[in-house]
């Protein structure tokens, strides 16, 4: 009799229930779970599945997928990467995997400038579909009025937009400061025509079917501009951040941006932070941008050492990385440029240029690989 | 009313193996809490389906972690002592073993026992070919020869 029980269960315990298999396969990395849909149908629909993803995501919360901090095309040089999140092996999506989708889209009917993409990501973490906006450089003299072409690769065609701004744009600098994007919405820094002016951040839903008046938002930042002041803005987990640096006093600000408001008061207070009390001397430091995936990690440009400060906010841990290297956490890989870095911000520092105006911000373009390996969202034929 | 290391309890395997354990003991898995919650714990507990060699690894693994559980979220120290053992504890299964220290910590919900068991076959299959993968779990190649070439093109990068 005992024998028989044992016998019994032997064959059962190899079919597991699909709840337990997707417990099993979702602890692996993402590379050997591809490879492992050729196992059988059972398991590749397991892992294709919206449950799978969704134990998948809630397993890897403290990782994140690769990332990047670029530098945007100047004219004179190339895109470069200031810093960037490699090889956490869970998600390890190979670079090749996305450059292998590489297909081109007919350029916009009219000279237009400032390319750049939105995309439409799912609660799961799948990019569905994308867009891209470009700006009709000719513009128009009513200058509260903001052209646009945009690109959908549900269509496969250019549109065109013509977004209202509740009062005058007068200096949008696409080139220099790319939009930041942050889940289907799009920010445009406009620069400041006076150093006592706050400066204004443009916003538009290019994916709010609501979004019918094709007005623009028009988003004060929280403080005047300041001749000492060195900002930027930058996003993180899914948020819009502003950074100022001044007088050894860091703060950082969050946009809180669901209650469509006009006034600079959208903006809350996360952090402040006296520099120079922490014994670190940030007199000429300027902030680059935060952490894609950690809203409490953010970094500098150190401009008396020549090179990259990372900085935990929470613990107030401050560490510069005196040359480009690559450092190896548990997380992953990060690399940090400090010779292209060098290149691209040292400039703010020279007077005059675009850059050193009254205003001194910096606008970085993040780039995040995708999360799924699914492929590209492709226009139809 | 008595506190719940005094308290006792005795577990019952579905080959009559018995276990005496004190409430915390018993309360690890969600299952016989909710028993004992619902006052129906006046004798022994029967598990229909856990075998008393499976069950008494689980009490093992559950009285550890209630005797050495770390100070609080912030006693690293304490978390790090407690890995290396649950490390050390999967070592002595076979992979048929852990299949059911699976289906056992899932039947009694056991969230930590579970993820350790689960992160153990996972660690163990990683660098496994599909075949290799078939024969463990016992699971037919149900595609084509074309079917699976397909497959194979499609996600090619996952298989240099």
């Amino acid at each position: 009799m005992p024998m028989e029980t044992r016998s019994r269960r032997r064959r059962a315990i190899t079919t597991f229930p699909d709840a337990i298999l997707v417990e099993i396969l979702a602890r692996l990395p993402l590379r050997i779970i591809t490879r492992f849909k050729s196992v059988c149908k059972t398991w590749k629909s397991v892992t294709e599945s919206a449950y799978f993803r969704r134990v998948f995501l809630s397993l890897h919360k403290s990782s994140s997928s690769s990332w990047s901090l670029m530098f945007p095309n100047y004219h004179d040089r190339p895109i470069a990467e200031a810093i960037g999140f490699y090889g956490s092996k869970t998600w390890a999506l190979p670079k090749s995997l996305v450059l292998q989708q590489w297909f081109e889209i007919t350029p916009p009917p009219k000279r237009c400038i400032g390319p750049s993409l939105i995309t439409s990501v799912d609660e799961d973490g799948v990019v569905s579909s994308f867009k891209v906006v470009m700006t009709d450089s000719r513009g128009d003299s009513d200058k509260d009025i903001w052209n646009v072409y945009v690109y959908s690769s549900e269509t496969g065609l250019w549109s065109f937009k013509r977004l209202i701004c509740t009062r005058p744009v007068r200096h949008l600098v696409l080139t220099y400061y790319p939009p930041q994007n942050v889940i289907g919405k799009y920010y445009l820094w406009e620069r400041d025509s006076s150093p006592t002016d706050p400066g204004i951040l443009l916003a538009y839903d290019f994916y709010d079917p609501e979004e019918a008046e094709d007005r623009c938002r028009v988003i004060p930042l929280p403080v005047p501009g300041n001749r000492r002041g060195k900002r930027c803005v930058t996003t993180s987990e899914g948020d819009v951040i502003f950074i100022q640096l001044l007088s050894g006093r860091l703060k950082v600000w969050k946009l809180n941006d669901n209650n469509n408001s006009e006034s600079s008061e959208c903006w809350q207070l996360l952090w402040e932070i006296n520099m120079v009390s922490l014994g670190f001397d940030v007199v000429d430091c300027f902030p680059m941008g935060m952490n894609l995936f950690d809203i409490d990690v953010v970094y500098l440009w150190s401009h008396q050492h020549c090179c990259l400060v990372s900085g935990n906010l929470k613990t107030q841990n401050f560490i510069v990385h005196w040359k480009s290297k690559d450092r190896s956490s548990k997380k992953g890989c990060y690399l940090y440029n400090t010779r292209d870095s060098k290149r691209y911000m040292e400039r703010l520092y020279e007077p005059p240029s675009i850059f050193n105006d009254s205003s001194r911000i910096l606008m970085l373009s993040q780039f995040v690989l995708p999360q799924w390996m699914d492929s590209v969202p492709r226009p139809p034929n | 009313m008595a506190s719940s290391s005094t308290n006792k309890f005795v577990l019952k395997s579905n080959d009559d193996v018995s276990f005496e354990v004190t409430e915390a003991v018993a309360r690890e898995f969600q299952v016989i809490a909710h028993i004992i919650d619902d006052d129906c714990a006046k004798k022994a507990i029967p598990l229909s389906n856990v075998t008393g060699e499976i069950l008494s690894k689980m009490i093992e693994y559950g009285k550890k972690h209630i005797e050495e559980a770390p100070v609080d979220e912030e006693d690293e120290e304490g978390k790090k002592k407690l890995q290396i053992w649950d490390e050390e504890f999967m070592k002595q299964f076979n992979m048929e073993i852990v299949f059911q220290l699976i289906l056992a910590s899932n039947y009694l919900n056991n969230k930590g026992l579970l993820d350790l068991t689960c992160c153990t076959v996972a660690d163990h299959i990683k660098d496994m070919t599909p075949d290799e993968v078939r024969t463990l779990f016992n699971v037919k190649n149900d595609y084509t020869t074309e079917e699976e070439e397909e497959i194979r093109k499609e996600n090619s990068w996952a298989f240099e």
